[in-house]
C-alpha cells in the first residue's frame, strides 16, 4: 500500500486539525474559575439519572441540586438554620413538629415548594423504611406552607434526633417527580407493614414497599434536565469523570450564591482527588494522604488543610467479661502502659489528636458538655508504667524475668484483634511494641474489614477479647458514644422501642455491667443514663448524666480511647474567600458532616476571590 | 464445515454456562456481603451507625436472604430468557443496561489500543529478527520486555502522573469533556480521542513488549524455513523475500491476537479504574467493591464468552487463511 502525495496531505490537515482541537477540550472545562467551584464529589455512572440514593454513590450530589428544610450546627442543640423552612415548633412532649415553608422557596422551573412536596419526601421515607425507626406515624398537610409531622408517642426517639431527621436529614424532594410512584394505598401498607414480625401479612406488606421502593430507585428520568431543583444549583451535565451544576435563580437564597456553577470531579480514588489539587483543578476535597503527597499537595494553588472535629478515632476495646479483662485494674494498667502520643504519631499523623481524657468524648465535646472542674476529675492516664505495675500486682500478677504473670502462673498474653487498616496497622504495632517491652506478650491479629466484621460482633461475643474498634459513636451527641460503650459494644441496638434493653442476636451478650461503682461518684447505672440520653431531657439533665457516664468510662474504661481521628479536608483560597470558620464550632463542623461551600454559600458567607 | 461450526458453538455455549455456573458461586465465596460493605462504608463517610443501619436497608430494600441453590435456579430462569437480573448497588437498575452502556467504551479503547500495540509490536519485531545479535535488536527487546513486564497499573499511574500532573497535556479521567454532548459530533469526537489517549497509550505499553517479542520468535523461525532460503537463493528482490517473511510469520500470532480481546477486557480493570473510565472494567471494579453480585456475574459472563468466541473465531479463521491447518 502507498500513500499519494494528496493523500498525505489530507491526513496531515486533519491531523493538524485534530491537535490543535484537543487540548480545547476536558482541562479546560475542568479549571476552576472564579465564579466557578469545583470539588471533588463521588458517584457512580450507571447509565441512568436518578437522584435517590444508591449503593454505588448518589448521581446527585449531597446538598447540591436538593435542599433540606434546615442545615444542623451540630452544636448538640436545637440550633439550625433554615433553608427551605421559615419556622418549626416541637410540642413539648416531643410527639408532635410542625414545621412552616418559606414562601420564597421555589423549584427550578418557579413553582413553589409546598407541604406536598415535603409530604412526599418523607412518604417515600416511610417506602424505605426509615421513619418508622425514628417513631413517626404519618404528616398532615395543614395548609401549601405547613406541615405537621407526628410521631408514636411510646416509641423511644429523642425529639432532638427526630427534629434532625426532619429538618436536617432529608433534602426535600419534587412531588412533581416522585408523587408518580407513590400507590394510592400506601398508608395501608405501611400499617400492615408494622404488624407482627413473623405474620404473613407483615411480611407481604415489607415486600410491596420493598418493591416500590425498587421501583422508585431504578426508574431513568434519562437526562438531569428532566428533573427540578430546590437546591442552590442545578444539576446540568454528568459523566463518568465529572459533573456540572448551574446555578438555580430560584433557589430561596439565590441572592446569597456567588457561585455560578459547580463542577464536581469523581473522587473514584484518593489520587484522582490529589492530582486535581495539585493541578489546581478543585478548591474541596475531603480526601487522606500520605505525609509526601500530603506535603506536595500544601505547597501549591493556596491549598489548606484543616482537621475538623469528628466524633471517632482508633480505641482498644475490651470485652469486660474475659479474664483477665474484666478486672479493671488490668484495664487501667494497659491504660498507663500505652504512649498514646507516640501511637498517633506511628498510625495517623496527619488528621488526628492523641486522646487527652479518655472519658468516650472527644476534646471539642468534652469542651462542650463538661466544666474545667469535672474535666480537672477525670483521670488523664498518662504514660506511666510504674502506675501500670502497681495496678497489675493489686489483682496478683507477678512480674518476672519473662514478662508479667498471671495470678495462675501463665503469662499475661494479649492478643490484639484488628481491623486491616495501614494507619491502625502502624500504630497498634507501635502498641504491641510498647506493651512488649514493659513486659505484656502482645501479639496483633490483623484481617480484612469484611472478614473482621464477618465475625458479628467480636468483641461483644468474646471472640476477641481485645481489639481495635472505632470509638466515639462518630455524632457529637454523647448518646452515641455511651451506646456503644455500654450497651452494645458494637453496633448493634439493643433498646427496644419501649426502651428496654433486649438481648441482640445470639450468641451476642452486653458485656458492660448494669451498675458500676465509681470512686467519687457512687453507683452508676451507664444503661440506663445513657438510654435516658434519648429520651425528652432537659439540657441541664443531659449534661449531669453526660458527666455521670464520662466518669464512668473513665474510671471503668471499657474501651481505651488512643487517637481522636479528625475530618480532614482540603481547600483551597486560590480563588474563594472562605468564611472564618475556625472561630465557629458550628461553620467548622460542616466540614465534618456536609459538604462546607454549599452551606457557606447558602448562608451568604463565601465570595470569589476578586 | 458447517456442521463442524455448529459444534464448536454448541460446545462454547455449554463451557460458557459451566463457566457462568462457577462464576455464581464463587463470587458468593468472596468475605464479606453487599449489605455490610454499604454498612460499613456509610460508618467510614462518617454516618451514625444507626443513621447507617436506615439507610442501608432504604437503599437495599431486601436482602437476597434464600439459600445459594435457590438463587442460582431463579438464576438461570432468568438467564434463559436473557435476564441477567438488576443491580444490588444500583437498585433496580438491570445488569444488562449497566453492561451496555458501558461496553461501547471499553471496546473502542480495546480495539484501538490492542491495533495499535499490535502493529507496534509486528514492526518492531521484524525490525528486530532482521537486525538480531546488534545493538538496535537488543535495545528492541529489551525496551518491549521491560515495558511488558511492569504491571498495567503502574504505567497507567506514571502516565497520568507525567502527562497530567506534571506536563498537564492530558486530562487525567472520564471519556469525554462534561460541556460535550455524546453523539456524532466533531467537539464530542475531539473530546474523546483526547481523553483516551492516555488508556490507549497504557493499552499499548503494555501490550506491544509482548507482540514485539512474540513476532521476533516466529519471524526468526521462518527466516530458516526452506522457502525463504529458496527466495534469497533465486534473488528475490528483498521487498518481496520481507512480504514472504511478515505474512508467514504473523500468522501464529492471529490465534493469539483473537484471544488477546478478550484478555484485554480483564486488563481494563486496572486502566479504566485509574483513569474513571466509564466502561466493562469500571462496572467491573465497582460492582466487586461493593460486592454486586448480579453484575459482577454479568461482567465474568462477558469476558468468558468473548474469550471463548474469540477462539472459535480464530480457529476458523485461521484455517481460512492457512490452508494447511484445514487439511
Amino acid at each position: 500500500m502507498t500513500f499519494s502525495k494528496r493523500s498525505a496531505k489530507t491526513l496531515l490537515a486533519l491531523g493538524s486539525a485534530l491537535a490543535f482541537s484537543l487540548p480545547m477540550t476536558g482541562i479546560a472545562a475542568a479549571q476552576t474559575s472564579g465564579a466557578s467551584i469545583a470539588y471533588a464529589g463521588g458517584w457512580a455512572t450507571n447509565g441512568i439519572v436518578n437522584p435517590m440514593p444508591q449503593a454505588n454513590g448518589n448521581i446527585v450530589q449531597d446538598g447540591i441540586a436538593y435542599a433540606p428544610l434546615a442545615i444542623y450546627k451540630y452544636t448538640g442543640n436545637y440550633a439550625y438554620w433554615p433553608v427551605l423552612a421559615k419556622s418549626w415548633s416541637v410540642a413539648a412532649n416531643g410527639n408532635q413538629v410542625t414545621v412552616h415553608l418559606n414562601p420564597q422557596a421555589k423549584w427550578s422551573n418557579g413553582t413553589p415548594v409546598t407541604a406536598n412536596d415535603v409530604y412526599v419526601t418523607f412518604e417515600m421515607q416511610f417506602i424505605a423504611q426509615n421513619a418508622q425507626n425514628w417513631g413517626l406515624t404519618g404528616m398532615k398537610v395543614l395548609n401549601p406552607h405547613t406541615i405537621v409531622f407526628y410521631k408514636n408517642p411510646k416509641y423511644l426517639y429523642s425529639k432532638l434526633f427526630l427534629l434532625q431527621q426532619i429538618l436536617n436529614n432529608n433534602n426535600i424532594m419534587p412531588a412533581a417527580d416522585f408523587q408518580q410512584f407513590i400507590p394510592k394505598n400506601l398508608w395501608s401498607i405501611v400499617h400492615a407493614a408494622s404488624g407482627k414480625t413473623n405474620a404473613a401479612s407483615t411480611k407481604a406488606a415489607l415486600a410491596k414497599l420493598s418493591k416500590i421502593a425498587t421501583t422508585i430507585e431504578g426508574h431513568n428520568f434519562r437526562s438531569p434536565s428532566a428533573l427540578i431543583y430546590d437546591g442552590p444549583w442545578s444539576f446540568s451535565r454528568t459523566s463518568s469523570a465529572e459533573q456540572l451544576y448551574v446555578k438555580n435563580p430560584n433557589f430561596v437564597f439565590a441572592k446569597h450564591i456567588t457561585a455560578t456553577s459547580v463542577l464536581a470531579i469523581n473522587q473514584t480514588t484518593n489520587d484522582v482527588s490529589w492530582r486535581a489539587l495539585e493541578n489546581g483543578q478543585i478548591a474541596y476535597a475531603g480526601v487522606a494522604y500520605s505525609p509526601p503527597v500530603f506535603k506536595a499537595v500544601m505547597k501549591v494553588h493556596q491549598n489548606h488543610f484543616i482537621a475538623a472535629p469528628q466524633s471517632t478515632g482508633m480505641s482498644i476495646m475490651f470485652n469486660e467479661q474475659k479474664y483477665p479483662y474484666n478486672l479493671v485494674q488490668v484495664r487501667q494498667a494497659i491504660a498507663y502502659m500505652i504512649n498514646r502520643v507516640a501511637a498517633r504519631k506511628v498510625g495517623e499523623p496527619i488528621g488526628s489528636v492523641s486522646v487527652k481524657i479518655p472519658d468516650g468524648l472527644i476534646g471539642a465535646d468534652n469542651q462542650q458538655w463538661l466544666t474545667a472542674s469535672e474535666r480537672a476529675s477525670l483521670n488523664r492516664y498518662p504514660f506511666d508504667p510504674s502506675k501500670a505495675a502497681q495496678l497489675l500486682r493489686s489483682v496478683g500478677f507477678k512480674k518476672t524475668s519473662k514478662g508479667w504473670m498471671m495470678p495462675n502462673g501463665k503469662p499475661f498474653v494479649l492478643t490484639l484483634y484488628a481491623e486491616d487498616y495501614s494507619d491502625w496497622d502502624a500504630g497498634l504495632q507501635e502498641i504491641a511494641s510498647q506493651l512488649n517491652s514493659l513486659g505484656v506478650k502482645t501479639q496483633s491479629d490483623f484481617m480484612n474489614t469484611t472478614a473482621y466484621y464477618s465475625t458479628t460482633d467480636g468483641v461483644g461475643t468474646g471472640k476477641f477479647p481485645v481489639a481495635s474498634r472505632w470509638w466515639g459513636g462518630w455524632n457529637p451527641e454523647p448518646f452515641y458514644t455511651y451506646q456503644q460503650a455500654f450497651i452494645s459494644d458494637d453496633h448493634n441496638f439493643t433498646v427496644n422501642n419501649s426502651g428496654q434493653l433486649v438481648p441482640g442476636p445470639k450468641p451476642y451478650v452486653v458485656d458492660a455491667p448494669t451498675s458500676i461503682k465509681v470512686p467519687n461518684l457512687g453507683v452508676v447505672h451507664p444503661q440506663q443514663l445513657t438510654i435516658a440520653l434519648e429520651q425528652n431531657i432537659s439540657s441541664a439533665i443531659m449534661k449531669s448524666d453526660v458527666y455521670k457516664l464520662a466518669k464512668t468510662y473513665n474510671y471503668w474504661l471499657p474501651a481505651i480511647p488512643v487517637w481522636n481521628q479528625q475530618a480532614g479536608r482540603t481547600y483551597s483560597t486560590a480563588h474563594w474567600i472562605w468564611p472564618n470558620f475556625k472561630a465557629n464550632r458550628a461553620l467548622l463542623n460542616q466540614f465534618t458532616y456536609q459538604t462546607p461551600f454549599v452551606v457557606y454559600q447558602i448562608l451568604g458567607l463565601m465570595h470569589p476571590r476578586p | 464445515m458447517p456442521m463442524k461450526l455448529i459444534r464448536r458453538l454448541a460446545v462454547s455455549i455449554v463451557m460458557i454456562f459451566v463457566v457462568a455456573s462457577l462464576t455464581f458461586f464463587l463470587v458468593r465465596m468472596m468475605p464479606g456481603n453487599p449489605y455490610s460493605v454499604l454498612y460499613h462504608k456509610l460508618v467510614m463517610q462518617g454516618l451514625p451507625p444507626l443513621q447507617a443501619m436506615d439507610q442501608v436497608r432504604g437503599i437495599m430494600n431486601a436482602m437476597p436472604n434464600q439459600p445459594a441453590y435457590i438463587q442460582y435456579f431463579e438464576w438461570l430462569r432468568q438467564l434463559i430468557h436473557g435476564n441477567l437480573g438488576t443491580s444490588i448497588a444500583e437498585t433496580g437498575v438491570p445488569v444488562t443496561q449497566l453492561i451496555f452502556d458501558a461496553l461501547p467504551w471499553t471496546l473502542v479503547t480495546v480495539s484501538l489500543g490492542l491495533f495499535i500495540s499490535f502493529v507496534i509490536g509486528i514492526v518492531l519485531g521484524v525490525i528486530s529478527a532482521s537486525y538480531r545479535g546488534t545493538w538496535l535488536s537488543n535495545l528492541i527487546d529489551n525496551v518491549g520486555s521491560v515495558a511488558h513486564a511492569i504491571p498495567v497499573f503502574v504505567t497507567a499511574v506514571a502516565l497520568l502522573y507525567l502527562f497530567n500532573v506534571i506536563w498537564h497535556i492530558f486530562p487525567s479521567s472520564g471519556a469525554y469533556g462534561i460541556m460535550e454532548t455524546p453523539g456524532f459530533n466533531w467537539p464530542f469526537i475531539t473530546s474523546f480521542l483526547y481523553h483516551i489517549a492516555l488508556p490507549i497509550g497504557t493499552y499499548v505499553l503494555a501490550g506491544f513488549g509482548s507482540w514485539e517479542l512474540a513476532m521476533k520468535s516466529t519471524t526468526v523461525m521462518v527466516m530458516n524455513d526452506d522457502f525463504m532460503m529458496a527466495a534469497r537463493i533465486h534473488g528475490l528482490p528483498r521487498d518481496r523475500q520481507m512480504n514472504y517473511l511478515g505474512w508467514n510469520s504473523i500468522l501464529p500470532l492471529f490465534t493469539l491476537f483473537m484471544l488477546s480481546l478478550g484478555v484485554m477486557f480483564g486488563g481494563s480493570v486496572f486502566i479504566e479504574s485509574t483513569y474513571a473510565f466509564p466502561g466493562i472494567g469500571n462496572l467491573l471494579a465497582t460492582a466487586v467493591t461493593s460486592r454486586d453480585y448480579p453484575v459482577m456475574q454479568g461482567c465474568f459472563m462477558l469476558t468468558t464468552a468473548t474469550i471463548i468466541m474469540a477462539n472459535v473465531l480464530a480457529d476458523f479463521l485461521y484455517a481460512s487463511l492457512d490452508p494447511r491447518i484445514s487439511n
